[in-house]
């Protein structure tokens, strides 16, 4: 047992490592790499690595070097998924301790309604909100954020309802807080853990539907660096250019899984118990 | 502002009857549940019907141009269920009354025999119909519907050997290194996109192998393996976990001692015993995953050309011919809930216990 749990530490560090690396890249790499990279060297267009002049990762359509787009598409990656996480957990905490001081009848249509925009898969609703709206940084963080808020509030909402029945928040009611008081004072300062796993996650699974939507042509003004964008042009020129295919995806794969083994971590590490609900 | 007619108010009444209705009843009992659905689905038009005004500006400007003449974006306009036949701007209550009633009566055709068809049309609201063919967005959608339902289906079934098996496997071997590897292949199975395992296994079984065709649809069974290998992987792993912990749980119990202490042999307590108390959770969790399967098709779609519901949506998006890609929003989601509803009627079906609760 002791040998298991030593080895799942190890899984969370490199999940750790690898979710500062995304961090580092996103906010630290487009300065350094610069953007040189990104303008068009028709005579290396698909050129593999390896060829005279051709990038590390080799290049992608119109030659833009396949390395420098990753590190941008990093940034693209962070700004979208990161904003739509923080709308993501901020909607959710307000909708979510607000919906514990109601009364049960009117906690049980909140519910509904969470229960309606959960059981719309999430990545159904996003693909159909940035069809709609114009490609934009902004459209695409609300397509993102759309329905992810309804799991954090459920849980919000059944963390705050047993922080309610517990002796101190009795207490502070006793001695005359006013009901903001002891929702602000008394009962959120313990929804913080559940909240971090939950971003956690959330984060994870921002990521891999910001690549999603690139990878559909849709959510950025085309030409705008990201990685399923980059990972779209692989699998068109999948027979001609393989290489293009293999580096973006390994770049999703590994934040994604990094931020949704750290989730599994803190949750673990917290002693968090999440209510089961519906991704 | 045009004002809203009596049918406009009444739909709209029904749509909020139903939520209300659905949310003050919770969802135990069996017609309980369906109401559920019914204000899932309900909930769904709104959002689908509603959005379409989120866009800033005005649609049919956005969609046709700054060039488009201005009769050409008032027919559109009308079309979108933004204005009325004169020309005002609709409110919210019309509009959402118009597509409640014009999605009814879609659904009410495709239902009807072919014989009735005919009969039943003029006296229903006029039914939505794709911008670019004028043809009926039903017919749109099921030339394309079959082609997605085999692709999702050969993907589930696909999930459910693999998840399940690998799920025993780890279960029954926890500690030893079939065990662990049966672990480390569902966690692998997780975490890899559907978007970047398609190319995979485009590069390895159709490139390197040449094994089975890259994409399209034209070699029969040949031409979904990829593609459903590439949408149930996900689905799989996901199984593949419930079934280890299903699995798990139910060995401790005192049934599967007693099963044992009479001298049944392992394979039969794992096959007759356990595996009916594990099915409860593993068929929650496929009716919880239906939905993501079903928009997991659309990337999966893509990555393989493949001629199905997915595709059509991508390229209404691109058309910008929004009728049919609020038809394809609207089925899917409906779909999924509905599914979710038969799969959690099925868990009734396998554990009697769960019966007894809807009179408790």
């Amino acid at each position: 047992m002791s040998r298991r749990r030593a080895r799942m530490r190890g899984a969370d560090r490199a999940a750790a490592v690898v979710a500062l690396a995304y961090l580092a890249v996103a906010l630290l790499g487009p300065a350094l790499c610069g953007s040189a990279g990104l303008r068009l060297a028709l005579p290396l267009d698909l050129a593999p690595p390896g060829r005279a002049g051709a990038g590390l990762l080799g290049n992608a359509d119109n030659g833009v070097d396949v390395l420098t787009a990753l590190v941008w598409g990093a940034r693209t990656s962070l700004m979208a998924a990161g904003a739509a996480t923080l709308v993501n957990v901020g909607v959710g905490l307000v909708v979510g301790a607000l919906a514990a001081s109601l009364a049960p009848r009117a906690q049980a249509l909140v519910l509904r309604v969470l229960d309606v925009l959960l059981a719309f898969p999430g990545i159904l609703l996003a693909i159909y909100l940035a069809a709609v709206l114009p490609p934009s940084m902004p459209s695409l963080i609300l397509a993102l954020s759309a329905t992810g808020w309804a799991g954090t509030a459920r849980v919000v909402r059944t963390r705050a309802l047993e922080i309610r029945a517990r002796d101190h928040v009795e207490a502070a009611r006793a001695l005359g807080a006013t009901p903001l008081a002891v929702l602000t004072r008394h009962v959120l300062p313990f929804v913080w853990a559940p909240l971090l796993v939950q971003g956690s996650f959330a984060l994870s699974a921002a990521i891999l539907a910001e690549a999603s939507l690139a990878f559909l042509g849709l959510g950025l003004p085309p030409g705008t660096p990201s990685w399923g964008g980059l990972l779209d042009e692989g699998v068109a020129y999948l027979f001609v250019a393989p290489h293009l295919a293999i580096a973006p995806g390994l770049c999703i794969t590994a934040a994604v899984l990094a931020f949704h083994v750290l989730g599994d971590g803190l949750r673990d590490a917290l002693d968090v118990r999440l209510a089961r609900v519906a991704r | 502002m045009s004002g809203a007619t009596l049918a406009d108010w009444l739909t709209i009444a029904a749509v909020v009857a139903a939520i209300v209705a659905a949310a003050a009843l919770g969802h135990s009992s069996a017609p309980r549940r369906v109401l559920a659905v019914l204000a899932t689905a309900l909930g769904a038009t709104v959002l689908v019907s509603g959005l379409v005004r989120a866009v800033p500006g005005d649609p049919a400007t956005i969609i046709l141009g700054e060039q488009a003449s201005t009769d050409a974006r008032l027919a559109l306009s009308r079309e979108l269920g933004l204005v009325d036949e004169s020309g005002a701007p609709l409110g919210l209550v019309p509009q959402l009354g118009r597509f409640v009633r014009g999605a009814g009566a879609a659904l009410l055709l495709a239902a009807a025999p072919a014989a009735l068809e005919e009969r039943l049309a003029p006296r229903l609201s006029p039914e939505p119909r794709s911008f670019r063919t004028r043809e009926p967005v039903r017919t749109v959608i099921a030339r394309r519907l079959g082609a997605t339902l085999a692709l999702a289906g050969a993907a589930m079934l696909l999930a459910i050997a693999a998840g399940v098996s690998l799920g025993a496997i780890a279960a029954v071997r926890r500690g030893q290194a079939l065990g662990l590897l049966a672990e480390g292949a569902s966690l692998l199975g997780a975490a890899v996109p559907r978007f970047w395992l398609g190319p995979l296994l485009i590069l390895v079984f159709a490139l390197g192998l040449r094994w089975l065709p890259p994409s399209g649809a034209d070699l029969g069974v040949r031409s979904l393996v990829l593609p459903a290998i590439s949408l149930g992987t996900a689905l799989a792993a996901v199984l593949a976990r419930t079934t280890r912990s299903a699995l798990l749980e139910v060995l401790g119990d005192d049934f599967i001692r007693t099963a044992r202490a009479k001298g049944l042999p392992p394979g039969a307590v794992l096959t007759r015993h356990a595996a009916r108390a594990a099915a409860v959770p593993i068929i929650t969790m496929i009716g919880l995953q239906l939905g993501g399967l079903l928009a997991g098709a659309i990337v999966t779609e893509k990555v393989f050309a493949w001629p199905g519901m997915g595709t059509l949506l991508l390229e209404s998006i691109r058309r910008l011919d929004v009728p049919v890609v609020q038809g394809v929003v609207l089925l899917t989601a409906v779909g999924a809930a509905v599914a979710t509803l038969g799969v959690e009627e099925l868990t009734r079906l396998v554990d009697p216990r769960l019966r007894r609760e809807d009179h408790a």
